[in-house]
């Protein structure tokens, strides 16, 4: 293979990799913060290392069988594969019209398969659409189907999609502040600082709904929440 | 006295590799594909390593000392098998037809496997002691003996390539769906 790898896609493998100094790190992150591309393909890189950690992680040896410790690493990670798989998948369902008001089937079976809370994190970046209201919808369906199972769910806004928070512009504050009375520490939302710095920067209103969460940076709070097993949906 | 203190951290060493075998496992199967294999590549490994306990320079290198003898065992099967392919651009292929798509666990792993073992076989040994072993670049580096930015190029390509494979398997299912609803 004699195409040239250009140095975003370099940097991207590292930090999903740590292998990135702070500067560095904080550098990617800022070009990351900037782009929709960049920000997909960060977290399908994240999608396909969980991949790849799971895809053997119930083989014991083949004659050895012993159980070292990465067969408990293993069970804990065997429920997300599922999901990570179906969410990867989902990703690129974006143009088949499937709908978005309720949980895929592919996430009840990753919830039937493990005794763990699910941990989704949607993260909206516009209103293109109607994503607004489908990343509500989404989260409230997630709730009310396995909030008995312990599932949790974080809405992370970043962008333009911060318009989604701002009481000024949002046509959905009664309902964000509304559904977090309903799920209480199950649903968060999370607002990005450096989103609104630049709001206010540019003389824009940008209070917040009561209801919402503000991160220094969203990209970073979705890389920690990626690194603690979240799973990430873009909406 | 001194005797005593080799012996110990001989102990401790022998320990710590025997506690790998499981680990190396996975990397080697994901490696050659053939689980028989797999566990010869671990057992020859693990042999040569407690062989030659005493050239371990750096008890802190241990992973990337044990990946190079692994390596080494890999690619002497591979020339002695296989001589005249070009080792680092290998693709294994088992003939086994991806499963069906399903989020059955098992197999998701499968097709993921099955998406793995279509990378260049350079291409997979650097992804798997990555996101199979969590070996830094350099543990990678070392134990391939290849340079950093090879790893790192190889990587990059390596995910891109199974990013691909996989969304081509689920393309050519959801056509699969449609050509079967229409012949319904």
């Amino acid at each position: 293979m004699n195409d040239q790898i250009n140095k975003e896609t370099l940097d991207l493998n590292a930090l999903v990799d740590r292998e990135l100094g702070p500067q560095e790190r904080e550098h990617v992150l800022s070009e990351v913060d900037k782009d929709a591309m960049l920000r997909q393909d960060l977290s399908d890189l994240y999608h396909l290392k969980e991949m790849v950690r799971s895809a053997y992680s119930d083989e014991k040896g083949y004659t050895t069988g012993s159980s070292g410790d990465w067969l408990g690493r293993g069970g804990a990670i065997a429920a997300s594969v599922i999901l990570l798989a179906a969410v990867f998948a989902g990703g690129y369902q974006a143009g088949t019209g499937k709908s978005m008001t309720e949980p895929s089937a592919d996430v009840f079976h990753m919830t039937q398969a493990t005794a763990d809370p699910g941990r989704v994190m949607l993260y909206v970046s516009s209103d293109e659409g109607g994503k607004f209201k489908q990343t509500l919808d989404q989260a409230q369906a997630y709730l009310d189907m396995y909030g008995n199972r312990g599932i949790n769910v974080i809405v992370v806004a970043s962008a333009d999609g911060t318009d989604l928070f701002r009481k000024s512009i949002t046509p959905y504050e009664e309902r964000i502040n509304n559904l977090k009375v309903r799920y209480g520490e199950s649903l968060d939302f999370i607002a990005c600082n450096n989103a609104i710095t630049r709001l206010r920067n540019e003389g824009a209103d940008a209070d917040l709904v009561n209801a919402v969460d503000v991160a220094p940076s969203a990209v970073q709070y979705v890389v920690d929440r990626l690194r603690e097993g979240w799973t990430y949906v873009a909406i | 006295m001194k005797k005593l203190i080799i012996s110990s951290k001989h102990r401790q060493l022998r320990k710590r590799i025997c506690e790998q075998r499981t680990a190396m496992y996975r990397v080697a199967l994901s490696w050659c594909n053939e689980p028989a294999l797999a566990d010869d590549l671990v057992q020859e490994t693990t042999l040569t390593a407690l062989k030659k306990l005493d050239q371990l320079k750096d008890d802190a290198r241990l992973e990337a000392w044990l990946y190079r003898i692994l390596n080494n065992c890999w690619l002497g099967y591979l020339r002695k098998n296989r001589p005249t392919v070009d080792i680092d651009n290998m693709i294994l292929d088992n003939g086994e037809e991806p499963p069906e798509q399903s989020l059955q666990q098992h197999q998701v792993s499968m097709r993921v496997r099955h998406a793995i073992s279509q990378l260049p076989m350079g291409q997979r040994q650097v992804l798997t002691l990555v996101d199979l072993q969590e070996l830094s670049y350099k543990e990678v580096s070392e134990a391939l003996d290849i340079p950093i930015g090879t790893v790192m190029s190889r990587i990059s390509r390596a995910r891109q390539g199974l990013k691909e494979l996989l969304m081509t398997s689920k393309e050519e299912l959801r056509i699969q769906r449609q050509h079967l609803k229409r012949v319904k």
